[in-house]
């Protein structure tokens, strides 16, 4: 089940606060899981006994690590397993087609298509149950003790789908003790129309227009158009798992629970170093902690630095989809961050910041040519990239390209807009700080206002992808 | 304050919350959407296979959004919104100067040539005077009315070639000249693909000119019919600012019987108009009702002449200005006949005169005329 959907907002969302309400609290992580099982059945009821038996493992892994607190060897044997267990699952269901493709091309040999379908949400979900796995083995954190709490804590339905990758740290102690309350609800739903807002009336809009010009039914290409398109996109895929993130959060606090942040306006970054500390800042996250560090991150020496950043970059990549246009993307980034740690940052403080920004601007936009690249029908990436920058004996623009960009300006603009930390910090945050209750009433009508113009959309919509499903 | 403010949200967004549900709760469900002239999903049926492969779940979710409480509102909302964030194309409908235009892309250049083909093929089989009428769009002929820099596909140069390539036989009727010369008139319905009555009447007089007719013009009875008309284009976009739209009827002549064909039987109707489509959504059928495979017009004309005409819907609104030249007028829709020998089904041989009119939409995207090859 997606947000964004007349059967979550008017049916799912509904039933289950007025049953957690009057359930007693012994039993609300029970209604949790039972909602968590239905939201999620929803999409993918196939994969729900490898779920299940998944959660088996990490609860018990977990406590045995904890009862052999003193067993070095087992401790390590039974975090291996755990995050084993997690990573072959991961592995099968998301990367065996691609390896037997590549098998066949590079051996020549004629292993069939084993056309295994990925479920929704398992890249998320293994990698916080990895999170757990190594979290216990380093004594960061205690085993759950009950297996009901452990089983709510990673079927929990706000992040199920497209994280955030929520470790077992975070929500600890909110697993014992979970309400809805006045304050945490509207301060939930607040959040969680602005995450609604941001998916359904800017991604959904201007992913539009990326579909029409990545599939080539716009018309004639130009340069003008591959650059709308690849603006489009680049707004899209912001706003749409931005918003998701701000669903999940809002979600989370509906019911007592607190996530992690996920994004911070990463478009305003001045290089891309700080663009990846606000983007999917949980993933980056994971792997700083779990492979980068690790591996000894930036502490034995420059070479290695480099190889390490290299690494896990291309996991990273790879982590997003099995093509190997994600491995590329990847390594984009690992040249990008290599260069900018090594060359870059000794005189950037000089440089003037407009030109930051369109550095960064620039590189990131071309980053998701390559991320996209398997949305192209009728070109290849590389002919893409060409078109943008005048090399591919595109015209430069003609009619249908300003047609385009007509009705497109102003949601650009507004989505630009709203890409900037100005309206929280201008507008929201102060009208939660202002005594004036007259301007409280306008900022709960504005609210109510983005959610009947969401709903008009989603009732309209037979257009209403998430991105991030397939991940 | 943060109590009060909080305290106050709650209420305001659970009443406007729970207004939405309990409005769907009390809302009886419709089997037929008439806004959007379309069936709307009925509850899907359970099994485990459909359970499992997520087909129940998909069901569910396509009949709760059909069903949603005030849906016609919504869309249209959604529908203004767009129209203010900039957007001027919606579902391939272009929304302009007071006037909603089709967008319906560039031509099938395999399927227009099997229809030429089997316009010529028709000609050399049965030897009878041949006639086409390609009509344009109002995207095509009223360019004025779009938005800025929209623009479809060259309907006119689509149709001067394929008038070249009708072979012997055959003789093509110039729609576009007489429409493009009354381009600033109300030839186009705004809400709607199809052309006006009298937008038809442009062509009916260069159509009675080629095929040899008396121009009744003149003789027409006029009417007007609805003045609440809103058409496909109405539907797709939900746009609710483009003015209503105004059915007229011309008539020369008078029908006897008509008969339809719809697909298993043939029923009998004593007119060619069904004023019950007036009071619904999908009033251009109170022109020969809705699209049959083909249908028989028998007028007292005493003409001792019979039509044979492979249509569109473009022809229901032009086939009363024929009922005084005909004594028959079969019209054929293509679209809803296959088979081999489709001619002598529809039993070419009886006629002394065929006609091939279509909207170049048509004639261009979808196998029509190109079945009698």
């Amino acid at each position: 089940m997606v947000f964004s959907s007349v059967p979550f907002l008017f049916y799912f969302l509904p039933v289950l606060i007025i049953v957690y309400v009057i359930t007693p609290k012994k039993l609300k992580n029970g209604v949790m899981i039972l909602a968590s099982m239905v939201f999620f059945a929803w999409g993918e009821i196939r994969f729900i006994p490898v779920m299940l038996a998944l959660s088996v493992v990490d609860f018990v892994c977990g406590r045995m690590m904890e009862q052999n607190r003193d067993n070095q060897k087992r401790r390590l044997a039974f975090m291996l397993i755990g995050v084993g267990a997690n990573l072959f699952v991961l592995l099968f269901f998301k990367y065996t087609n691609f390896f037997v493709a590549n098998i066949n091309g590079v051996l020549g040999t004629a292993i069939p298509d084993p056309n295994i379908i990925l479920p929704i949400g398992v890249s998320f979900n293994s990698f916080q149950s990895m999170s757990y796995a190594i979290d216990v083995y380093r004594g960061t954190t205690r085993a759950e003790k009950k297996y009901y709490d452990y089983l709510c804590y990673t079927t929990l339905f706000p992040q199920i789908i497209a994280g955030p990758i929520v470790r077992y740290v975070t929500v600890e102690k909110d697993l014992d003790d979970h309400e809805i309350t006045r304050d945490g609800f509207s301060e939930g739903m607040r959040r969680f129309l602005i995450g609604l807002g941001k998916k359904v009336l800017i991604a959904n809009n201007v992913g539009l227009l990326w579909s029409q010009v990545s599939a080539g039914t716009a018309g004639q290409p130009t340069v003008m158009l591959y650059w709308l398109g690849i603006i489009a996109y680049t707004f899209q895929i912001y706003f749409d798992f931005s918003g998701y993130s701000d669903m999940a959060i809002g979600l989370a606090r509906v019911f007592g629970l607190t996530f992690d942040e996920n994004f911070d306006t990463p478009y305003i970054a001045k290089s891309i170093t700080e663009f990846w500390r606000r983007w999917h800042i949980t993933l980056s996250a994971w792997f700083r902690d779990y492979i980068y560090i690790p591996m000894g991150g930036n502490r034995k020496g420059k070479l290695r630095q480099m190889l390490n950043i290299f690494v896990v970059w291309a996991l990273t990549g790879f982590w997003h989809g099995a093509s190997w246009n994600f491995v590329l993307w990847g390594l984009y980034f690992a040249v990008l961050l290599v260069f900018e740690k090594f060359v870059l940052f000794r005189f950037w403080q000089k440089v003037p910041k407009v030109f930051q920004h369109v550095y960064t601007m620039l590189l990131v936009i071309i980053s998701w040519v390559i991320f996209a690249a398997d949305d192209l029908v009728g070109v290849t990436l590389g002919q893409y990239l060409a078109g943008l920058f005048g090399l591919g004996n595109l015209p430069l623009y003609n009619n249908g390209a300003l047609f385009y960009l007509l009705q497109y300006a102003i949601i650009f603009v507004v989505a630009a807009y709203f890409a900037t930390p100005h309206f929280k910090t201008r507008v929201l945050q102060p009208a939660e700080k202002n005594q004036s209750k007259l301007l409280w009433g306008f900022t709960t009508a504005g609210y109510v206002i983005v959610f009947l113009a969401c709903v008009a959309f989603i009732v309209n919509s037979s257009y209403n992808p998430f991105l991030y499903f397939r991940f | 304050m943060q109590n009060f403010k909080n305290k106050f949200f709650f209420i305001i967004f659970v009443v406007v919350w729970g207004a939405i549900i309990v409005w769907n709760f009390v809302t009886p469900n419709q089997s037929f959407s008439e806004a959007e002239n379309r069936t709307l999903a009925s509850f899907p049926h359970f099994t485990v296979e459909t359970l499992l492969d997520g087909d129940y779940m998909d069901g569910v979710d396509t009949y709760l959004n059909d069903h949603f409480a005030g849906r016609p509102y919504w869309v249209s909302g959604q529908s203004l919104m767009e129209y203010g964030l900039g957007k001027r194309e919606i579902n391939n409908v272009f929304i302009g100067n007071n006037a909603l235009l089709g967008s319906t892309g560039q031509p099938d250049a395999d399927i227009a040539a099997a229809n030429i083909a089997g316009v010529n093929a028709f000609a050399a089989q049965y030897k009878i005077p041949t006639y086409t009428l390609l009509i344009p769009s109002s995207t095509a002929v009223q360019p004025q009315n779009l938005p800025t820099f929209a623009e479809d596909w060259d309907e006119e140069g689509f149709i001067k070639t394929s008038n070249v390539a009708f072979g012997q036989g055959v003789t093509p009727v110039d729609a576009w000249t007489p429409l493009a010369a009354h381009s600033d008139e109300y030839i186009y319905y705004r809400t709607d693909h199809h052309w006006t009555t009298y937008g038809a009447s442009l062509a009916y007089a260069q159509l009675a000119g080629a095929m040899g007719l008396p121009n009744r013009a003149q003789e027409f009875t006029t009417q007007t019919v609805s003045t609440t008309f809103e058409g496909t284009y109405q539907s797709k976009t939900g746009f609710p600012l483009v003015q209503k739209d105004t059915i007229e009827l011309y008539q020369a002549g008078q029908a006897t019987t008509f008969s339809v064909f719809n697909g298993a039987e043939e029923v009998e109707y004593d007119s060619i108009f069904f004023p019950e489509f007036l009071q619904k959504k999908d009033q251009y059928s109170y022109f020969l009702g809705q699209v049959q495979p083909y249908v028989t017009v028998y007028t007292g004309a005493g003409t001792g002449k019979k039509l044979l005409l492979f249509k569109d819907s473009y022809a229901h609104c032009l086939t009363p200005m024929l009922l005084a030249d005909y004594d028959e007028i079969r019209l054929v829709d293509l679209r809803y006949l296959n088979g081999a020998n489709i001619g002598s089904l529809v039993q070419a041989e009886q006629y002394d005169e065929a006609l091939f009119l279509y909207s170049a939409d048509v004639f261009a995207h979808q196998k029509v005329s190109g079945k009698l090859q």
